[in-house]
């Protein structure tokens, strides 16, 4: 059975140590990252990343979580695959 | 002014009194500072970091002010980790600075480089690696900021010590740059208005309290609330205090070791308001059969605690005390007579107790010092069996009096903790009660207490055993034992007395009240009271992990139990 995929994208400032900060939330409950892109800000203060993982059991836990961080803006859910 | 200057000063300007560490060759500009500042904090020389740590919990605890720990790199940095996780699942707010290496040794597996801030990402609430000199006010700042405000936790600042030891010419009162962190929620009224409703319904209301209520300075609102509504008030294990455990409507601690009148108090009740505690795994047995009958509340300052466990009714992310004091406009009082003559039978019948005829047993110790040193004391403990008597039994009646890791469990930490609520409270009598086991965890910090007189009471339960795991082997494992049996502790009130503290040791043939009272007519220095209780005695009522709150287990069993599946 293919997992269902969902891609979060995050509005974030972009300190270092960020993908690892992101990549540990997901890591942690088993879910697997599958695509990443990271776009600087585009005129305000925020960069862009846009994370697509598989094997995710809680979209709202992990959701929770990325917003928790402290460098982080806020989080929208998209689920990538339309099969699913 | 060097970094390491503008370092102190900034601390300084946080009102810290206290900072507990160890020094290192990282960290030797910040150490330097401590002495050329002229500063007034005083520095506590521990004998291992992890010590530190939880030396600075225990203060953080004790005081509702963050402690403060300033380790070096590598080994250092590695030591904390697990005081870093402890005060991370307890919600304790620390300022920890490691130094490091020299920014043009980073990731060369230079001597004593470790990769100190992706080591401590996963059990910090925010860490810095900090790369300018000018930059360390603004960090500092900013981590105060961090620690204290939302849920609070440990915030770390890796300072490599080509930083501490750089020219600072940036400002010493600095803005905060934390544009995406906004801790601070509105309160949805529309949300506290359906609580009321419900409350105002129902027919036997329960509050279940957390450590929130206490971290939100909410103990006297919520018991004044808990009177208005006449309804009865369970805690968990690290909300004790949050209303008086004396007072008649208090249900003590529910869950895994709770009171059998807490729990069937959550098996009947109709409604349960929990403020404050994230429907931990230990409180809840089998999450889908929690408080069956009940509409459920949760107001917590985390909003990912919300739905996490379970799915309540009704969620609202607010401090404790802004959602006690507007609900409490919202309610008329009320009374709940035949509710509470209901939990006032099960309390008749189902009473917390033990028994003596066998030989000594840990309960009759922890009743003992209650009656001793009553409720003014604050009292710590390590985890184990003795923690969740030292639960069941000492009645804990003030907020910030009960320090014990609830989330982490880590043996260790009872004595250390100690010492950091006898820093900040030199005037109030402190207890840790520890098992043989988790006291030769962190034992070294004996000479942290004997130099700086802290007269702490270290109360060891001494069964020869890793009790809990004892127990569970009992239970679980057909009584195989294994890797449980503690032979070869040493003669611990001798220990004591190598350190230069007291030691008193109480044999079963011994008198528990002459050896107590001995121990607290010693006011200059710590004492050791190691307590000879009979090996083989198990904590209950019990929920086996995993199991429905009904399936708990007041008396032991006589028949072989299955092997739990659930939370280990």
């Amino acid at each position: 059975m293919i997992s269902a995929s969902y891609t979060f994208i995050l509005e974030m400032r972009n300190t270092p140590g960020m993908l690892v900060r992101v990549a540990q939330i997901f890591g942690r409950r088993g879910a697997n990252i599958t695509q990443v892109h990271v776009n600087p800000p585009s005129g305000g203060i925020f960069s862009k990343m846009s994370i697509t993982a598989t094997d995710v059991s809680s979209v709202e836990q992990i959701t929770r979580q990325l917003e928790k961080l402290i460098d982080i803006h806020s989080v929208t859910v998209m689920n990538s695959d339309p099969s699913q | 002014m060097d970094g390491a200057t503008a370092l102190i000063k900034t601390l300084e300007n946080h009102n810290v009194e206290y900072i507990f560490g160890y020094s290192g060759g990282a960290v030797l500009p910040i150490f330097d500072a401590l002495i050329t500042s002229g500063t007034k904090i005083k520095f506590i020389l521990v004998r291992h970091e992890q010590g530190a740590a939880h030396i600075a919990d225990g203060y953080a605890r004790a005081s509702g002010k963050p402690g403060v720990v300033l380790v070096t790199s590598g080994p250092g940095a590695g030591n904390i980790v697990t005081g870093l996780m402890t005060a991370h699942m307890d919600s304790v707010p620390l300022i920890v600075i490691t130094g490091q290496q020299i920014q043009s040794m980073l990731g060369l597996d230079a001597f004593q480089e470790a990769d100190t801030f992706n080591i401590t990402m996963p059990v910090v609430k925010h860490n810095y690696l900090v790369l300018h000199t000018d930059d360390l006010p603004r960090v500092v700042t900013e981590a105060f900021h961090i620690a204290t405000t939302g849920r609070p936790g440990p915030v770390l600042i890796d300072i490599p010590k080509d930083v501490s030891a750089g020219p600072f010419t940036g400002s010493l009162t600095p803005k905060i740059n934390l544009p995406a962190y906004n801790p601070a929620k509105p309160l949805d009224h529309a949300k506290l208005i359906n609580i009321a409703a419900a409350w105002a319904k129902a027919k036997r209301p329960v509050i279940l309290a957390g450590h929130g209520v206490l971290i939100a300075g909410a103990a006297a609102s919520l018991t004044e609330l808990a009177i208005s509504q006449d309804t009865p008030v369970t805690t968990t294990l690290l909300g004790k205090g949050a209303i008086a455990e004396t007072h008649p409507l208090s249900l003590g601690m529910l869950g895994m070791h709770g009171t059998a009148y807490a729990n069937k108090a959550m098996i009947e009740c109709d409604f349960l308001l929990n403020i404050g505690s994230r429907f931990d795994d230990r409180i809840m047995g089998e999450p889908a059969k929690f408080c069956p009958e009940a509409f459920i509340a949760h107001i917590d300052i985390d909003p990912a605690e919300l739905n996490k466990m379970i799915k309540p009714q009704v969620t609202v992310c607010a401090d404790a005390q802004a959602a006690i004091a507007a609900i409490q406009l919202l309610m008329k009082p009320s009374e709940h007579s035949v509710w509470n003559a209901r939990l006032d039978i099960f309390r008749r019948d189902f009473p917390l107790h033990f028994d003596d005829t066998a030989g000594r047993t840990m309960q009759s110790v922890i009743d003992a010092v209650y009656h001793i040193a009553g409720n003014q004391a604050i009292v710590t403990t390590d985890v184990g069996q003795h923690q969740m008597w030292a639960a069941q039994f000492y009645k804990t009646s003030l907020p910030n009096h009960w320090l014990t890791s609830g989330g982490a469990g880590t043996m260790g930490f009872g004595f250390p903790a100690a010492l950091g609520a006898q820093f900040a409270r030199p005037n109030a009598p402190v207890i840790a009660f520890v098992g043989d086991g988790g006291f030769q965890m962190t034992l070294f910090e004996l000479a942290t207490a004997v130099i700086h007189k802290l007269p702490v009471k270290i109360i060891i339960l001494n069964n020869h055993y890793l009790g809990m795991i004892r127990q569970w082997q009992e239970l679980f494992f057909d009584n195989q034992l294994s890797g449980t049996d503690l032979v070869g502790n040493p003669d611990f009130a001798k220990l004591a007395e190598a350190y230069g503290a007291s030691g008193i040791h109480i044999k079963a043939e011994d008198s528990l009240e002459a050896g107590l009272g001995a121990a607290f007519s010693i006011t200059d220095r710590p004492v050791i009271v190691d307590v000879e209780v009979v090996k083989t005695n198990n904590v209950f009522p019990m929920v086996p992990p995993g199991a429905p709150l009904d399936q708990m287990i007041i008396e032991p069993p006589t028949l072989p139990l299955a092997k739990p599946t659930g939370s280990t």
